[in-house]
């Protein structure tokens, strides 16, 4: 008779935990989720201040149509992009395509007397952190709820209730970690 | 350490009703007190009733939550105005820098915060981060660290503080200010009010029985403020670092940040020292706070500056003596000229003389007039038929004429522009050190208020041409402050006739700067504007830069 109470005891408390464990998990992709939409958020305001830029210093750079044509182009194939792996692809080109536009500019002196292009290029500065503090606090989010649903006890929800583990947010070459350094 | 913002909230709620419930007994032995001695006073027994004793806590607990929603009621502004904070101004670089760098912030503690950026007007360096119950939370950073940090330093003390009202350390620190220290400030000021032997003094007579109640109660709330303080633990500055540190992924900023602020002025004196909780580093040199020891942890808010360093090198795999080095470092200038200041976007057959190299010349009409380069608003005409010379800016078509030379083209959406006091022609927006200044065309001299003369002076974008450098040294040289000051009493001034304020229509007022620096400025006398000619807002600003010694300066 004890036993038998103790036995719904348990059966009860477990169910109970295993409630509270799922909604935890519920809980933090839905933080998954605004953590991407942050990213996207940001994304979206390189994309849009990518056009001005290029606008800005196509005058000074007459000579460089070329590097200033590679940018424009990397910037509609991220807009394109809507899945992770190809928008992280696509973002990474255009940063390196940004990058190469900044080393060209580093050689036009008239630039950098430009009041315009020293107030886009702090936006741009600005933008660059930004996506680079999203992709961290998503990572972090990420990698949270991947230690959840990998680790015991939680791990038996996640795979009742078919909770995936999460890609990353990255940037394969390691040697492009570093956010490009906006400098005219 | 964890950095879920739940869990930390609840150690958070725990400090707030401690502080509550330390309210609540601080009332209660006041009430008692009370009652005690008034009972003493009156010869009656010291043994109260149950129904006594209930009515005192009763009482107690009421004060105490008069008190706490009185002390708490839109707390964010309060502190605000306490520690003299304004909002940004648009036009300003630096300013717009900040914005940006505290919505960086915001996306890397997940972007659930609204911090609104302020900026303390003062050259003294500190920030400080404040948030009330209503979930409004603020940072604001002074003048000085916006002048003199780089982009990651300033990153990385703004993070600080974003991590100070992410974890609720703000909140606690911000309703124990509140509480007791704001109360303080404007006691301090009270009593300031007779000590300085005022208007007041004279009004209320009794001087003595005022100060001597004023301190009385400035006592009292200071000692119930010392008393709270062991609630509001030290060592959330160093958590604090190295949450900011794990947001920014770079100590070495943050050392470098907390080193500059340690270095210079903290602001001690521009915002009470009973605040100082709020800052990142205290603003007095408190010397309980660069001291270890249990007395240390218990009353002081902030930890030894040198150890809060020292882990941040721990963390960046630097050692002190490299750091040590780094900083011995010359900073390095910027070496270009100041750049002449780029403009931004903002009829009849009569015939006139003009007076030009000692000669009348002329008669020209208003279209030779406007090919003439060498007329300026202040040279002097006269029209064909007259004899009366006047300067050309009184005459309404060569005003005019002149107005479209300088590209003024009219009212932009019925706003009419300011005007030169001297030339009469409309002032441009101009970039000058980060700041938007309104300035004359034709005679370059500019128009600037006390926030932005601030500003300009603690920033060194610009390097001074020679003539100003020794024109400052000349000044340097013969001018003696104490002569002037005794010649000219408190306020050297002549007023201007025909000079007026641009903004208000008030005359203008000629005067030094201020007698420490001797530069000839026109100022308005009711709003404070101040009209510099060409060259002399930076003149002044060189007299001001060679008072700072050279390590000190901007890197």
């Amino acid at each position: 008779m004890v036993i038998g109470w103790i036995l719904i005891g348990a059966i009860v408390l477990g169910v109970l935990w295993g409630v509270a464990a799922y909604n935890g998990l519920v809980r933090s992709r839905q933080e998954l989720k605004s953590a991407w939409s942050q990213i996207d958020v940001q994304l979206k305001r390189r994309h849009d201040l990518i056009p001005n830029l290029v606008e800005a210093v196509r005058g000074y750079l007459t000579h460089e149509r070329e590097t200033l044509e590679k940018v424009t182009q990397a910037r509609n194939q991220a807009v394109r992009a809507d899945n992770l792996k190809d928008k992280a692809q696509a973002e990474n080109f255009l940063t390196q395509t940004l990058r190469s536009l900044f080393a060209v500019a580093e050689r036009y002196p008239d630039l950098k007397a430009n009041q315009n292009i020293l107030v886009l290029q702090e936006e741009l500065t600005s933008t660059e952190n930004r996506i680079s503090f999203a992709r961290q606090f998503y990572n972090d989010q990420t990698m949270r709820f991947n230690t959840a649903i990998e680790t015991v006890p939680t791990n038996l929800i996640a795979n009742l209730t078919g909770f995936n583990k999460v890609e990353f947010f990255e940037i394969e070459d390691p040697a492009q970690r570093e956010v490009p350094s906006v400098k005219f | 350490m964890s950095f879920t913002f739940v869990e930390i909230e609840k150690s958070k709620t725990h400090t707030i009703t401690g502080l509550f419930w330390t309210l609540v007994v601080l009332y209660l032995i006041s009430t008692y007190a009370l009652v005690w001695s008034f009972r003493l006073f009156l010869g009656a027994s010291l043994q109260g009733s149950f129904l006594q004793i209930l009515t005192i806590v009763a009482i107690a607990l009421l004060a105490a939550t008069i008190h706490w929603f009185f002390s708490t009621y839109q707390l964010v502004s309060r502190m605000l105005v306490a520690v003299r904070a304004r909002s940004l101004d648009p036009g300003d670089t630096y300013h717009a820098r900040l914005k940006n760098v505290i919505e960086e912030v915001s996306v890397a503690v997940g972007g659930s915060i609204v911090l609104e950026p302020y900026v303390i007007s003062t050259p003294a360096m500190n920030a400080c981060a404040v948030s009330d119950f209503s979930g409004r939370s603020a940072i604001a950073v002074t003048e000085g660290v916006l002048a003199r940090m780089n982009r990651a330093q300033l990153e990385s003390v703004v993070a600080h503080e974003a991590t100070h009202i992410a974890s609720g350390d703000s909140l606690t620190k911000s309703v124990f200010c509140g509480l007791f220290a704001l109360h303080e400030e404007a006691l301090k000021r009270f009593s300031g009010l007779f000590s300085s032997r005022s208007g007041l003094d004279l009004l209320l007579g009794r001087t003595g029985v005022w100060i001597a109640f004023s301190l009385m109660i400035l006592w009292i709330v200071h000692a119930a403020r010392r008393l709270c303080e062991p609630l509001i633990s030290r060592q959330q500055e160093y958590r604090a670092d190295a949450l900011a540190v794990r947001l920014t992924r770079d100590p070495l900023s943050l050392a470098e940040a907390l080193r500059l602020i340690a270095g210079h002025w903290r602001g001690v004196g521009t915002y009470g020292e009973s605040l100082s909780a709020i800052f990142i580093l205290d603003p007095g040199i408190e010397r309980l706070s660069e001291k270890e020891g249990w007395q240390a942890d218990l009353f002081s808010t902030h930890p030894p500056t040198e150890h809060r360093i020292e882990i941040l090198l721990g963390m960046a795999h630097v050692g002190q003596d490299e750091f040590d080095s780094r900083r011995m470092q010359p900073p390095q200038y910027h070496q270009d000229p100041v750049p002449s200041r780029v403009p931004q976007p903002s009829g009849s057959d009569t015939r006139w003389f003009v007076w030009l190299d000692g000669d009348w010349q002329g008669p020209w009409p208003l279209e030779r007039l406007s090919e003439l380069g060498t007329l300026k608003p202040d040279t002097w005409i006269r029209q064909q038929a007259q004899a009366k010379a006047s300067p050309a800016y009184q005459d309404p078509f060569i005003l005019q004429m002149l107005q479209t030379r300088y590209g003024y083209s009219g009212p932009v959406a019925g706003i009419t522009p300011r005007i030169c006091p001297r030339c009469r022609v409309a002032l441009t927006s101009v970039l000058y050190e980060g700041v938007t200044l309104d300035e004359c065309p034709a005679c370059r001299g500019c128009l600037v208020n006390r926030d932005q003369v601030s500003r300009v002076l603690i920033r060194e974008e610009y390097s001074f041409s020679d003539s100003i450098t020794r024109l400052a040294q000349t000044i340097e040289a013969i001018a003696n402050p104490q002569r002037v000051a005794k010649r000219y009493g408190d306020f050297p001034f002549s007023a201007m006739k025909d000079q007026q304020c641009p903004v208000c229509g008030a005359s203008m007022v000629r005067k030094f700067y201020t007698l420490a620096y001797l530069v000839e400025v026109e100022q308005c006398w009711m709003c404070g504007l101040t009209w510099f000619d060409r060259d002399e807002l930076e003149l002044l600003q060189c007299l001001y830069e060679r008072q700072v010694p050279e390590d000190r300066r901007a890197v």
